[in-house]
This record gives structure tokens, sequence and C-alpha cells, in this order.
């Protein structure tokens, strides 16, 4: 399950490819701008990316025996 | 004597003193002074990488470019999380090969991977240069924080003074195991006043975090988003790219790379690491708060 590390290749898209059709400031979500809502959600989401790819990583496993 | 200087003074010499108390129980070898023996966990690693990382640069300059530049201030968050993915798959073979070669630091790494002791040298120059102007920075910020907390009885030079001669003593004497343990009450200090003041303030002003943005967006429509031209969304992905992909090349938090213990622990660190990123929203809060209250 190497291939899960490519889910790393989403909080680019998200935060980068997302910036030209986010920048704005409304709506309002959570009391941000729209465009610092985005990026706090992308964060978030980024997290749990992280969390996912840590959990199924074979690398993980070996270097736990090593 | 004030309750400010009491203050400021109670908590350098607790700072100095957990840097000293670090060496503690250690038998200090070149190893174990500058990276620890290689043994740091998780949680070591995670705050002598966020005492590194959130700096007075963090603190001041965001709320400061929140203050006078806005929405492109937001940079900051997104290239610290892209930061945080590359780290994961870029450190554990960097700390992988030092291990392997009892590296120390990040000009031996150059040196020895590529071969070339001139390498080495060229890394540990070009460090050096850009740690300058990036350590004047950081000691203005502290003398101008510290000025200001003691109402200017402390001049900045003074606090500048002070503080050199106490992060030297604890390096000289723990080294990294000293930075670790003073980036404790560090990170902890920023996140409870940074949370407290970024959420107290825009309540107080405007009764919510909401209304206070509004506010600013009614006074400076657009203020909160990229303009047009200058700090456009092109810019924001191109810095935010570029400052992704340098963010390890600081000697400092490259070295801090091989203090760790085994590979996972940046894998683990980059879970948490984006997540505490978001300490920044707050401070942005300060300075948004400041544009209509205290205008110029």
């Amino acid at each position: 399950m190497k291939s899960i590390r490519w889910l790393m290749v989403l909080p680019f898209l998200g935060m980068l490819g997302g910036i030209p059709f986010v920048n704005r400031v409304e709506p309002y979500v959570l009391g941000m701008p729209f465009l610092l809502f985005w990026l706090v959600a992308w964060v978030i989401v980024t997290s749990v990316i992280m969390a996912i790819v840590y959990r199924f990583d074979p690398a993980v496993k070996e270097d736990e025996q090593a | 004597m004030n309750a400010a200087l009491i203050i400021i003074f109670a908590f350098l010499l607790f700072s100095l003193y957990l840097g000293l108390q670090a060496r503690r129980g250690k038998d200090m070898n070149l190893e174990q002074w500058t990276v620890g023996g290689r043994g740091f966990g998780t949680i070591f690693v995670f705050l002598l990488m966020a005492g590194e990382i959130y700096t007075t640069f963090t603190f001041l300059g965001g709320s400061g470019w929140a203050y006078g530049k806005g929405g492109p201030t937001f940079y900051i968050i997104a290239y610290g999380c892209l930061a945080y993915v590359l780290s994961y798959w870029m450190l554990p073979k960097v700390w992988k090969y030092a291990k392997e070669h009892r590296l120390m630091s990040q000009s031996d790494f150059f040196a020895r991977k590529y071969d070339s002791p001139m390498l080495g040298v060229l890394v540990a120059l070009v460090g050096v240069v850009a740690l300058i102007p990036y350590l004047v920075l950081q000691l203005k910020g502290l003398g101008i924080i510290v000025s200001e907390a003691s109402y200017g009885t402390i001049s900045p030079t003074a606090a500048i003074w002070i503080g050199v001669l106490a992060v030297t003593i604890y390096v000289m004497i723990s080294g990294i195991h000293g930075s670790a343990w003073t980036a404790v009450v560090k990170d902890i200090m920023i996140l409870v006043v940074a949370v407290f003041l970024g959420i107290y303030l825009p309540f107080h002003y405007y009764g919510g975090i909401q209304p206070m943005f509004e506010a600013v967006e009614q006074a400076k429509p657009g203020f909160l988003a990229l303009p047009d031209k200058g700090m456009s969304a092109s810019w924001f992905i191109s810095t935010v790219l570029l400052t992704a992909l340098g963010f390890y090349m600081w000697p400092h938090t490259f070295g801090s790379i091989y203090s760790a213990k085994s590979a996972n622990v940046f894998r683990k660190n980059a879970i948490i690491l984006p997540i505490y990123q978001l300490v920044l929203l707050f401070v942005f809060f300060v300075g948004f708060t400041a544009i209509l209250q205290v205008p110029g």
C-alpha cells in the first residue's frame, strides 16, 4: 500500500491549485473570510490525510520493527 | 521594581534553570551536546521543532503582516502545512543517512552524501550568512518585546544582551537538551497568550471574530483577500511552494532532525504539526483587530 502516499498530493492541489478560485472575502465561514477558511480547512484535511498515510504506509511498520 | 519586571526576570531565571538542569543525568559528549544522543521521541522533537519554527518573527511578523498587508498573511499557514507534508518522506531519509554515518551538522550531510568537503564548507558558509540577518531579526524582536513589556525600564539593547547571555550559558552547558527544555515553557506560554489575546481582543472591540472581519472589510474592501496585483494569487502560489521547499534548509532545523530516535518520529509529527499551525490564526486575529483600533 505504498501508493497511499499519493494522498499527500492533495494538500498541494487544494492549497495552491484552489487559490485562484477561492480568493474572496465572502461568504464568511466560521467567522473567517472565505480565503482564510479555505486554508484552515485544508490544514485540518492535511492532518487527517497524514494520519491516514501513517496508518497504512508499510514503511512505518518496517521502521517500528527495525 | 514593578510587577512587569518581576515577571520578566522570573521567566528569565526559570528558563535559565530549565536550560541548565537539562544536562542532568547525561554523559556530555559531542553527540549528546549537538544531537541529544539521537534519542528524542515524538514529543521532544515536536517541542524542539515548534520552538524553532514559531519564533519572534512568527508572532510579531504574523500580526504585523495581518495589520499591514491583510490577505497575503495567510500564506504563512499554507507554507508550513505543505512543508510538513514534505517532511513525511524527506526527514526520515535524512535522519537514516545521518544516523548511519554519525553526522552532527547540516554541512556534514552534504560533505558526506556528495563526497565533497568543499560542498560541506560552502553549505556551512551559506548557513552562517543566512543566520546572521535571521538572528538580528529575532534579537531585535526580543528587544522590542522586552522593552515594551517592561514599560521601557529595560532598554532593547540591555534586553538583547541579557537574552543572548542566558541562551549562550545554557546552550554551552546543556547543548540541544537546553534548547528543547526551554522550548517547553515557550511553546506553552505562547499558546496560552496567543489564544487568549486572539479571542479576547476581537470580542472586546467588536463582539466577535466575524464582526471584526466585517468591519475591516467595510473599511478596506478586499483587504482580507489577495490583491489583483503584487501579492496576487500567483505570488501566493509561487511563494508558498518556494518557502515550503526550503523550510528545512535552516541549519538549526536541519540539525534538529538528527536528534530523533526513530524515523517514525517525523511521520507522527507530520500529523500534529499542521494542526499546531492553527495557533497562528489567533496571532492574525490580533493584527486584524488592531487595523481599525490603532490606525496608522
